[in-house]
């Protein structure tokens, strides 16, 4: 992420009092200061699904005061959504979860810009969110979105934090442009009638480590801050408290991340589902 | 004769039929009662420990149910003809030993023999736990289970936040909160449970409202007190799992002592900076011998060696990974899935983005919670401020 001097970008002057005492806790961390709080101020984030992972994902980017989150999702709130979804309540059935999540967030807190976009993104729609953006983080819960999200994050350059959840399994990763990339972790080829995760049990709390843990990797990439999870898969069993750490390799046949931008790619082999986990990826 | 008779005299003249006084014997012997009638019947009775799988879903039922094909299947129905048919398709499943309960269900009930009303999910909860539902380690038994359970969570601040979240979320029961402090606008960086126009409620009603918004179902307990040597055990009496989430070393050590001398599973997390950890003491664990806060730390340190709360700068999302982690150990408790980290300490490096495991061990001499030990006390430490919550 570039600095942010203080007069070049607007928005980017001195704290306020109110956001002085609001962050006053994190501006006290070691290489966070005022500088990371300001910079915080300045950055942008598109968050893609405001559901299991969506929810503590937005929630802790909010609180950590990201300065404008931008928010997408074209589905209404449903009763089963709620035992993860933690942005929405019972009265919001029915309502469209961007929506939903925007009256939370913004009652957390009210310092920062949350932009709602209450309807399913098109690929065009997708690539220039994520041109506009600093971050994108892929909360979604099927394969053609993720697809979508990558690659519209890989043409903009972006980095793409990505987690999926499933059952017990959680797992996490943070994709660049140059790769690797979703598409090469899982090539496209075949996918189809494959079952989403929107159809699959989770234990209600793995979602919300999972989602906050994206939200950490999220806050480093925006303050330059520690290693990320960049070419690097981060799994958790959490029937047994296993994480595991899986080296990820750019697919050379990958066509998404690397130099022709935008085509669709991938040698047809097998691959595992980022909703069922096996211990085939690398 | 009718096709179905034909059939049926067929049926009983190779599937053996039993009187419910004699299943009732066979049953207590170790034999698998199979109820198969409806749910719309069974939820009028169905003897006590039968196995209810329904008779469309039976084939594909039983294996978990009983997975051994030697042991004895008792099969009823309400009056003893589907059980026939049903006897006859778990045979040719491979199931060795297989009766028919003659008379069924009515006759079984008007010898007076033991049966219960099940408990099943309403409508509205198998929609809002759907997902729990589909896991078979959950289940509705798991769900129904999980919403007569009581978690106490000490905290409604960084930690607190998300574990009442989700816990809420989840559907247990029943939540108590112990917290005495306000809404303080600096909270709100990482306690995602308050919002800004509660700023100055107490913690407890906060959370209340937060909670109950997102699951009316859920019993919300606030006790808005602060922890001592004199309230805890009556605080604690009634709960499945203490969650700790506290902000000092004192309120930990009473924590830990109450929890021990209760026999109570302890959920305990930390944070600090960048990073965090999260255990299980639990020395009353029957399938993993474990030690407990004090066999770590037998005492706190002087007030000038602990840090000062006031200066520990802590990453908002923190306190949320680690309350999550907390979260997910209380329900693998309260279900009793999967292995808890009763003797594990899982250590969260979030610049790294690196998570270890250490083993930890009871300490033989323990004062609190060796082998015999008798119970030295409680003792109402001077606050010293620890990791921040």
């Amino acid at each position: 992420m570039a600095s942010s001097p203080h007069s070049e970008v607007p928005g980017t002057d001195l704290l306020s009092d109110a956001e002085l005492e609001r962050y006053s806790r994190q501006i006290l961390l070691p290489g966070f200061d005022l500088e990371g709080q300001e910079r915080l101020r300045t950055a942008r984030v598109l968050v893609i699904g405001a559901g299991g992972l969506g929810s503590p994902a937005a929630l802790y980017l909010a609180g950590s005061g990201v300065g404008r989150l931008t928010l997408c999702d074209g589905d209404q709130v449903e009763l089963s959504n709620l035992h993860r979804q933690i942005l929405h309540r019972t009265a919001d059935l029915g309502c469209n979860k961007a929506v939903s999540a925007t009256r939370a967030l913004t009652a957390l807190n009210p310092e920062i810009r949350i932009v709602p976009l209450p309807q399913r993104m098109t690929a065009a729609m997708l690539h220039e969110m994520a041109g506009a953006a600093d971050v994108i983080l892929d909360g979604s819960d099927n394969f053609a979105t993720r697809y979508a999200v990558n690659a519209a994050a890989m043409r903009a350059g972006k980095p793409l934090v990505s987690g999926a959840v499933s059952g017990y399994l959680g797992q996490v990763t943070v994709f660049r442009a140059g790769g690797p990339c979703f598409a090469c972790l899982y090539p496209e080829e075949g996918r189809d009638g494959e079952s989403d995760c929107s159809s699959q049990g989770i234990l209600a709390p793995l979602a919300g480590i999972i989602g906050s843990i994206m939200a950490t990797e999220t806050l480093k990439l925006l303050l330059g801050l520690g290693e990320g999870l960049h070419e690097r898969l981060l799994r958790l069993d959490a029937a047994t408290m296993r994480f595991r750490t899986v080296r990820l390799h750019r697919d050379p046949a990958c066509t998404v991340c690397g130099t022709v931008c935008g085509a669709v790619c991938g040698p047809a082999h097998a691959e595992d589902s980022p909703c069922k986990e096996k211990e085939s990826v690398v | 004769m009718k096709a179905k008779d034909r059939r049926l005299a067929e049926l009983r003249s190779s599937i053996p039929e039993v009187t419910p006084s004699e299943a009732l014997a066979l049953q207590e012997n170790g034999a698998a009662l199979i109820d198969v009638r409806d749910h719309d019947e069974i939820v009028q009775g169905s003897p006590t420990g039968a196995y209810r799988l329904g008779r469309s879903f039976l084939e594909l039922r039983i294996e978990d149910a009983v997975p051994d094909t030697a042991r004895t299947l008792l099969v009823m129905c309400a009056g003893g003809v589907r059980s026939l048919f049903a006897a006859d398709a778990l045979r040719q499943l491979g199931y060795e030993d297989v009766r028919s309960i003659k008379g069924g269900f009515s006759r079984w009930k008007n010898e007076g023999h033991p049966f219960e009303i099940p408990r099943f999910l309403g409508a509205e909860d198998r929609e809002r736990y759907a997902r729990h539902l589909l896991m078979p380690e959950v289940g509705e038994e798991g769900q129904l289970k999980l919403l007569d359970s009581k978690v106490l969570l000490i905290g409604a601040g960084g930690l607190g936040s998300p574990s009442a979240y989700y816990l809420a979320a989840a559907g247990v029961g029943t939540l108590g909160l112990v917290d005495h402090d306000v809404v303080d606008r600096s909270n709100l960086q990482r306690q995602i449970l308050h919002t800004e126009d509660r700023v100055g409620m107490p913690k407890v009603e906060s959370a209340r409202i937060a909670l109950q918004a997102l699951n009316p179902g859920v019993r919300i307990i606030g006790h808005e007190t602060h922890l001592d040597s004199g309230n805890v055990e009556e605080i604690f009496s009634g709960y499945d799992v203490i969650v700790d989430g506290t902000d000092n070393l004192a309120t930990r050590y009473l924590i830990n002592d109450a929890c021990v001398k209760l026999g109570l599973p302890n959920v305990h997390a930390a944070v600090y900076r960048f990073e965090g950890q999260i255990t299980v003491f639990w020395p009353a664990y029957a399938k993993n011998r474990s030690g407990c806060y004090r066999c770590m730390f037998p005492e706190p340190p002087p007030p000038e060696l602990a840090p000062s709360c006031a200066e520990a700068g802590v990453l908002g999302v923190m306190p949320g990974v680690l309350g999550l982690l907390q979260a997910v150990e209380t329900i693998k408790i309260l279900l009793d899935i999967g292995e808890p980290l009763v003797g594990r300490q899982l250590h969260y490096d979030a610049l790294s983005s690196q998570f270890t495991v250490l083993k930890t061990r009871a300490n033989p001499d323990c004062r609190y919670c060796s082998e015999g030990a008798e119970f030295p006390g409680y003792e109402d430490y001077a606050q010293v401020c620890a990791s921040n919550a």
